[in-house]
């Protein structure tokens, strides 16, 4: 991870990654931005976990309301091949529209592939030796 | 949305669009905080050169931000771009507040 101002502020609550197949995944295509996150977004802060996922933590709660994937085709997709496929077929039902309310997405084989991604990937930073799904 | 001048004098913009379809749609703990990025980008704690993008510059500002984010970094990420014909200018892409510098970021300026 990048260096920490306060990040011993907020007890981080990892065990709540789990919620991540009931968010909605949102993908910014003129930005190639990608975002997992409730319906209607909630207040957080960001925490960049090794330059690759900005992680949304309630400053409140420590709960994990979201995520923020930056560069998402041009590198993230590069890094992580094993989630292009998947993301090859939940793209169109991920373009975000401008206007009007979000439509239903049915995505959920991509949030589970998404969420064991995720788990594997908190695991495995050492830095998170307490972490446990 | 709002404009203003860097530490280099070189004119940002922060464009409607942006701020409602980007900032405050991903990012909504960031209601009313225009004039905290503004104040970011005209007196920067530290400046990071973007590690994957050299137009993109990222400024980073510790307590700055209202309760319950006071204890936060600021971070505001800047595209320069250069028109035809046209002066060098800044956009906002993003503004969000967050616990760390992003591996990858690399340090070019700070406040002494």
């Amino acid at each position: 991870m990048g260096r920490t101002l306060e990040q011993a502020h907020v007890d981080i609550d990892y065990s709540t990654i789990k919620q991540a197949t009931d968010f909605t995944p949102i993908y910014h295509s003129n930005e190639d931005i990608f975002f997992l996150r409730t319906t209607s977004p909630r207040e957080a802060v960001s925490l960049d976990w090794d330059g690759d996922i900005w992680l949304r933590i309630d400053p409140k709660t420590g709960e994990i309301v979201g995520l923020e994937i930056a560069d998402f085709e041009a590198v993230f997709l590069k890094k992580y091949p094993g989630l292009a496929s998947a993301w090859k077929e939940a793209k169109p039902l991920c373009i975000r529209k401008k206007t009007g309310k979000p439509e239903e997405i049915n995505c959920e084989a991509f949030l589970r592939i998404i969420l064991e991604f995720l788990k594997t990937l908190l695991r495995e930073n050492p830095l998170q030796s307490q972490f446990a799904v | 949305m709002f404009k203003c001048i860097d530490r280099n004098g070189i004119v940002i913009i922060c464009s409607k669009d942006t701020w409602e379809n980007h900032v405050l749609a991903e990012h909504p703990e960031m209601k009313g905080c225009e004039g905290y990025v503004k104040a970011v980008i005209e007196k920067p704690f530290q400046v990071y050169q973007d590690g994957r993008h050299p137009n993109i510059k990222v400024i980073y500002k510790p307590f700055i931000l209202p309760k319950p984010y006071n204890l936060y970094y600021l971070r505001v990420a800047i595209k320069y771009r250069k028109k035809t014909l046209g002066s060098l200018k800044g956009y906002v892409s993003t503004a969000f507040p967050c616990m760390n510098i992003r591996k990858g970021d690399i340090l070019i300026w700070e406040e002494l």
